[in-house]
């Protein structure tokens, strides 16, 4: 396994929501309310985030240096109101690759015990944790 | 806007969302509030747009829940916080409790106080603005973000004029000094007047900058980095908006931010035409007031 840094490795592992955010942005920048929607989407509408528990997450990733604001500007997919975007820092980066190796890992381990199918297999039932 | 378009179920449920956002801490409301609403009623509209109106109603259970959890948590979080933090609100609540005391007694002994004072200024009123002041935490918070982003237009304008003060100037950084000549640059604003009763004007504030801080030698180009002592002063003016529940920082917490630092060029321009700082505070409070009669003072 690669060498974390120390200052990664202080922040895992990460709250469900806290990663689901940096994967969210890993994709692009993105504000509150794409970002809700990517989450909601990319589970198949099981994970959804109410805006308080999101923005309590952006704000203690916004202290602890993971993403950033990124300029305020409408939506054109949206209407015409002014929105906050946010980004992904250099760390965040880090950080969620870290955070995903972490569990590949795990991952790997339920695969040898035979918890889960081999990759490409059909999804187990009721949905991975 | 585009808020006003809203189908009725959706703009009563965002309305009432945003009443319910008074659940979380006033901080946490002040920075994120206006977001957490946005983003409800994004998806209000969009779950009205799919699947109906009575969709709509459906949402409100797992928001509730939401909500419930995550005010909860940041409420807790605040008390939670170690060492300095708790110490800060133990002296609050000391302090509270002492001004809370002075005030019933005051109201006890002196009833006609209240009812001499008019509608706007209730005894309850002073001692709640007593409160914040004397209960406020002693050092702004220092957010390590840019504050910017909750500068009202003007705000951010008289930023503009400033940079635009130090390019003349060709001054790499920009200071106090250039702030307060943003400040009196911009017209319309209740600032400049207050500045102009405290007999500064924009004439010679130019001529003492560039006296005092002098010119550089090189054109600069592009965007003027803030001096530390300028971001203290940003810093200063969102503590003064938030001491005075703005919610947004205008020209006049500029102004204070400015008034209250003390120590910058600005701060001895303004004390070399014989206004002590007390003074500029209170033609500024003045101004308030006296513009705030038809504000939504009443609503906070």
């Amino acid at each position: 396994m690669s060498q974390i840094e120390p200052e990664v490795a202080a922040l895992l592992p990460l709250t469900p929501a806290a990663f689901q955010i940096l994967l969210a942005l890993a994709g692009g920048e993105r504000h509150g309310y794409g970002i809700m929607r990517e989450i909601a989407d990319g589970s198949g509408g099981k994970t959804r985030l109410g805006p308080g528990t999101l923005y309590r997450s952006i704000k203690q990733m916004l202290g602890a240096g993971l993403i950033e604001e990124s300029g305020e500007r409408p939506d054109p997919a949206l209407d015409d109101e002014r929105r906050r975007y946010y980004r992904l820092t250099a760390f965040g980066r880090r950080v969620a690759r870290a955070e995903a190796e972490r569990l590949a890992q795990l991952v790997d381990m339920a695969r040898a015990k035979r918890l889960l199918g081999e990759p490409g297999a059909a999804p187990v039932p009721g949905g991975i944790a | 806007m585009s808020a006003s378009r809203d189908p009725w179920p959706v703009a009563a449920s965002a309305r009432l969302y945003g009443a319910l956002l008074a659940a979380y801490p006033a901080r946490f409301r002040c920075e994120f509030g206006a977001e957490m609403l946005q983003v409800f009623r994004d998806a209000s509209r969009e779950t009205y747009r799919r699947r109906g109106p009575f969709a709509v109603l459906r949402l409100w259970p797992r928001t509730l829940g939401d909500l419930a959890r995550s005010a909860a948590a940041e409420r807790f979080d605040k008390l939670k916080r170690p060492g300095r933090g708790r110490r800060r609100q133990w002296r609050r609540l000391r302090s509270h409790a002492i001004l809370y005391g002075a005030y019933t007694t005051t109201s006890a002994h002196f009833p006609r106080m209240e009812a001499s004072m008019g509608r706007r200024h209730t005894l309850k009123r002073a001692f709640v603005r007593l409160f914040r002041r004397h209960g406020g935490t002693g050092r702004p918070a220092v957010a390590g973000r840019s504050h910017l982003d909750r500068f009202t237009n003007r705000a951010r304008h008289v930023l503009l004029l400033g940079q635009e003060e130090a390019h003349r100037l060709r001054r790499i950084y920009m200071g106090t000094e250039h702030l307060l000549l943003g400040l009196l640059r911009e017209e319309g604003g209740v600032t400049a007047e207050v500045l102009a009763s405290l007999g500064v004007a924009l004439a010679d504030a130019r001529a003492e900058v560039e006296r005092i801080s002098g010119r550089g030698d090189r054109v600069v180009s592009g965007t003027v980095r803030l001096t530390p002592r300028a971001k203290r002063v940003i810093e200063l003016a969102a503590d003064e908006a938030r001491l005075l529940d703005h919610r947004y920082i205008s020209t006049d917490d500029l102004l204070l931010g400015l008034v209250r630092e003390g120590d910058g060029i600005a701060a001895r321009i303004i004390t070399d035409r014989g206004v002590t700082l007390q003074r500029a505070r209170e033609e500024v409070a003045r101004a308030l007031r006296e513009r705030g009669a038809a504000s939504a003072d009443e609503s906070s």
